[in-house]
């Protein structure tokens, strides 16, 4: 609880580290809320970067097990959603560069349940072509930037690297998706 | 198309992602000809924003740890297996070794009285005025029955003063022969200054005591050795008075040599 007070001294309070304290000292309920709030954009992630919709399941459940088993060693020198957001991306890229045989040719779509999200045409499949061109690394830094909407500080957190770092990779990967985007018909 | 300048480029992209109406027209009249240019990095950032939305808000499946109960454990005996693959290695390695270098590193032992195959000088490492003369036996050894017998002896005497030395050499300085004298018999030597180092001619003592040895230079070269605690001896620049030369040794300080061992060859006898 020390550090959540520090926090709260300086000024830079990360509400979520309340619940970690209270799942460090043995209340499993509480992970179950940080579960529960981070699972969308920690799914993003792994959708974004993996396509395939089975493989960022399973990957979901694996960032959240190893967040699970490791949480005592955050060293909450971050918030505890950089943190996260970390793992997710270096489990998503590690399990992307190991399923590099298998193809990625998977709609983005193909899950969408009929009754709820827009329409199937709004979804540009050059999207879809780009993204699965991409490399693993590429597609990270993009989903974390346009799907998880962070920061370029929180990025920079996420991947390990400082702010102009992860803003030259942005760049870089911007642009190779921008020439991939406009090979593809309209 | 034209290649853009990368501030415009930085720009353009910074206008594409904020789709402020204002700053899309403003750039649009600075940079007529980036219209184009500018609509499709605008609409990219839309597409790409959009399927990130267009993701399917699906149930939150129950999160079920995949190793929970068995972490400690597994952990634990992940690193006994560790310990003892490194505990295996590092025997393994050691008895490896041992197997390849089975002889322990010798004692530094006085060499053999008869250098019969030695074809290099004993006293390589030490610095002789001249050219270095040897003082291993010049001749070739041609029969061992003209050697003296201590190759016959297994074992050094207790005193070093009595283990059997051999030095042979000309014009070699004397600090130079007592030092080889003193690797030979494992004495320790203690030099104080002023001893002359004058070198010597003709030296010649097969298999002789090595106190004799010291007695007969002392008194040719005018220094006493006197045995300090076992194994050391003091040579100091003077005789002792009345002495002929031995200076404590109690073994033959004469030139009556044992009869039991065999006498030094001196120059002229």
């Amino acid at each position: 609880m020390s550090a959540v007070v520090d926090q709260v001294r300086s000024g830079a309070f990360d509400e979520d580290l309340v619940l970690v304290e209270r799942f460090l000292g043995g209340d499993r309920d509480s992970f179950e809320m940080l579960y529960s709030k981070y699972y969308e954009k920690v799914n993003a992630i792994a959708r974004g970067v993996l396509i395939d919709a089975d493989e960022a399941a399973d990957a979901v459940q694996e960032i959240f097990t190893l967040v699970y088993r490791n949480l005592g060693r955050f060293d909450r020198r971050s918030k505890f959603s950089t943190w996260l957001f970390r793992v997710a991306v270096n489990r998503s890229i590690q399990e992307a560069r190991h399923n590099r045989h298998k193809s990625r040719t998977v709609e983005l779509s193909e899950s969408l349940p009929a009754a709820s999200d827009p329409a199937p045409e709004e979804i540009d499949p050059r999207v879809q072509t780009a993204m699965s061109e991409l490399a693993p690394a590429d597609r990270a830094i993009l989903v974390l930037f346009y799907w998880d909407e962070l920061s370029l500080q929180e990025i920079a957190e996420s991947i390990g690297c400082n702010v102009n770092a992860a803003k030259t990779r942005l760049y870089r990967a911007r642009e190779r998706f921008r020439v991939l985007y406009e090979r593809c018909p309209e | 198309m034209k290649r853009i300048a990368p501030d415009v480029e930085r720009l353009m992209w910074m206008v594409a992602e904020g789709r402020d109406p204002k700053a899309i027209a403003d750039f649009e009249n600075r940079f007529p000809d980036l219209r184009y240019e500018l609509s499709k990095r605008i609409s990219m950032v839309s597409q790409l924003r959009s399927a990130g939305r267009s993701l399917p808000t699906q149930a939150i499946p129950r999160f079920v740890p995949s190793y929970a109960s068995a972490r400690p454990a597994r952990a634990k005996g992940m690193y006994v297996v560790l310990a003892a693959v490194l505990g295996a290695l590092a025997f393994g390695s050691y008895a490896a070794v041992s197997l390849m270098n089975p002889s322990r590193p010798r004692p530094i032992q006085p060499p053999e009285a008869v250098r019969q195959d030695r074809p290099q000088s004993p006293y390589a490492g030490v610095r002789f005025r001249t050219t270095p003369p040897s003082l291993v036996p010049r001749e070739a050894p041609s029969e061992p029955s003209q050697q003296p017998p201590i190759a016959e002896n297994p074992a050094p005497p207790a005193d070093p003063l009595d283990r059997l030395v051999t030095l042979k050499g000309d014009g070699v300085p004397l600090q130079s022969v007592i030092d080889m004298l003193c690797r030979q018999a494992q004495l320790k030597c203690e030099i104080t200054p002023g001893l002359p180092n004058p070198e010597l001619a003709d030296v010649d003592y097969p298999g002789v005591p090595a106190g004799q040895v010291l007695a007969d230079l002392g008194q040719k070269n005018g220094f006493t050795a006197i045995p300090q605690e076992k194994g050391t001896i003091l040579i100091i620049p003077a005789r002792a008075a009345g002495s002929q030369g031995t200076g404590g040794w109690d073994g033959a300080g004469s030139t009556e040599s044992d009869p039991s061992k065999p006498s030094p060859i001196i120059r002229g006898q």
